[in-house]
């Protein structure tokens, strides 16, 4: 069974891993540890879990200019996620993804943060703007 | 769809090169996402680079696609201080390698036409905007400055935006250029506070405050003194985007497009949040990471100092010792240091046993912890937030200076 999303496509291409879900915003300088893709943030909902490979669905971008760098070089270490989900665009996580060729969608149909869970798995395609989502098994 | 001239359609085609094609390609996709409607002419950039290696093969490929900035661009610092390279280092360490890594990435934006000031305070050197004009900077602080004091339009944006915003001479028309999202949103009344003998680190904990209060609303301040000087504004502009995600502030009478409250509202009743002294003084103790005495650094220049910061530091050292466990740095640019050399405050700061650093980023890239530095003071909010790997004890530059003479710290 698995539910479809539709939204706005602003970096194309197509990718599919586990979804992490996050519901706090995300600053990838300081946030993240580059090396391994290891959220590092003190009491961040996602503290200790890896973005590497992940469909990474969160509200917005967080923190300093230097994000889209960060993500960038994060790509180039294959520590990067598989694609990025946000409820809200914001400048710096998306000309990080645009540099790093990362798919983006924003704007969707349905709260990604309410339907989509850390362990399901995410079907992107940045073309289209669309999700496609089959829940783990619970 | 963005509306795009012939001349940008051209760039997007690629017939101003692979750079300019690249730049504006992404451009348009920030336009895009943020519903503009046009792109406008910048007059001003202000780039860095630096953080991450992988960053150079970025630039490798500008470089080759013909990239040249088209409007007036300065480099941030490149944290290489010609000086004292050994003694001052980088976040990445001090060896020769590591300043030939720095000097190849300073190199690309060289090439690429930036002015090397090497510094985050570019806008009182030169980087001359007006109210009304368009810039796309790197730098909290100066971007805040430059929207509520010069009454310049920028948004707070990322470094891959400035490089091509520099590389176009074109920046979409979105956010802080539209006059519907810069009218005050949040009244915030000073009035209860006495401001004879407010110090720099005051005016610093107000707006920490400040920020953490509205969040990333555009706050209008009331109350303030009548006239300000270069010093205060810049105190009030620097922490607003660290504690929050202010864009700008307003003062009715200094913010160019605010000569009146009601203008700096745009004639809307706002919410009101008063701020008094017990505010100020309880904001001291969340810049400070760390409390007690001890401390081996004093570090001042988050953002780099002015000419009159530096004079007042080299007259209170003026005969005096630096203590021998505790290190001094004051951060500017090396325009300003010329001057401060030729003044004598440079002879007067380093006989006492500081150094007057150049080049270096004294916040976010702050290479106190690389140099061993375990807990250090500063006047700046900003540093203490973002400087990283030491614990931070803040307070004025009188403080500061104080404990950097006893050698222990007595606080605010």
């Amino acid at each position: 069974m698995s539910i479809r999303l539709k939204g706005r496509g602003l970096v194309k291409g197509k990718a599919e891993g586990e979804a992490l879900v996050s519901n706090q915003p995300i600053s990838f300088v300081g946030g993240v540890d580059p090396n391994t893709g290891i959220v590092i943030e003190k009491e961040h909902d996602i503290e200790g879990q890896s973005i590497k490979g992940k469909v990474l669905i969160f509200p917005f971008g967080k923190g300093t200019t230097y994000n889209p760098f960060a993500i960038f070089a994060m790509k180039k270490r294959g520590t990067a996620p598989a694609a990025i989900i946000n409820v809200k665009t914001e400048e710096i996580v998306l000309t990080g993804a645009i540099l790093a060729e990362i798919p983006f969608i924003d704007k969707l149909d349905k709260d990604p943060l309410k339907v989509i869970e850390s362990g399901d798995y995410v079907k992107v395609d940045g073309d289209t703007g669309t999700l496609e989502v089959t829940k783990k098994r619970s | 769809m963005v509306f795009l001239t012939r001349e940008e359609e051209q760039m997007l085609n690629g017939e101003y090169g692979a750079a300019a094609q690249e730049a504006m390609s992404i451009l348009v996709k920030l336009a895009e996402a943020y519903d503009a409607e046009r792109m406008i002419p910048a007059k001003s950039a202000h780039v860095a680079a630096g953080l991450f290696l992988e960053e150079i093969e970025w630039y490798e490929k500008l470089i080759q696609g013909g990239a040249k900035f088209r409007c007036f661009t300065t480099r941030h610092p490149w944290g290489i201080d010609y000086d004292h390279f050994e003694e001052v280092g980088t976040i990445y360490g001090n060896t020769p390698e590591i300043k030939q890594i720095g000097e190849q990435i300073f190199g690309y934006s060289l090439k690429m036409g930036a002015i090397p000031m090497g510094t985050c305070i570019q806008y009182l050197l030169g980087d001359f905007l007006m109210p009304g004009d368009a810039f796309s900077w790197t730098g909290s602080s100066g971007v805040v400055f430059a929207n509520s004091v010069l009454g310049a339009r920028g948004n707070m944006e990322g470094a891959v935006t400035n490089y091509c915003v520099g590389i176009t001479g074109r920046v979409p028309e979105i956010r802080m250029h539209l006059d519907e999202n810069r009218k005050g949103q949040v009244l915030v009344d000073c009035s209860k506070i006495d401001f004879n003998g407010f110090t720099d680190a005051d005016y610093g904990a107000l707006a920490f405050h400040v920020g953490k209060v509205v969040g990333d609303e555009i706050p209008v301040f009331v109350g303030l003194p009548k006239k300000m000087n270069l010093e205060q504004l810049r105190a009030i502009a620097s922490p607003l985007h660290v504690s929050g995600a202010v864009p700008m502030f307003h003062i009715p009478g200094i913010t160019p497009e605010a000569p009146t409250l009601e203008a700096a509202s745009g004639g809307q009743k706002l919410e009101k949040v008063q701020v008094d002294m017990g505010d100020v003084k309880a904001t001291y103790d969340e810049i400070a990471t760390t409390g007690g005495d001890k401390l081996d650094m004093v570090n001042f220049g988050c953002p780099h100092l002015t000419y009159k910061e530096i004079r007042e530091i080299a007259e209170f050292l003026d005969g005096k010792k630096v203590h021998k466990d505790v290190k001094l740095w004051v951060g500017t640019s090396y325009q300003v240091k010329v001057v401060a050399d030729r003044a004598g405050w440079t002879q007067k700061i380093e006989n006492a046993g500081g150094l007057l650093v150049t080049n270096i980023c004294m916040g976010p890239g702050a290479p106190f912890a690389a140099r061993g530095m375990k807990i250090v003071a500063t006047n700046s909010p900003r540093s203490a937030y973002y400087a990283s790997g030491v614990e931070h004890l803040y307070g004025s530059t009188k403080d500061c200076l104080e404990a950097a003479i006893s050698g222990k710290w007595r606080g605010k």
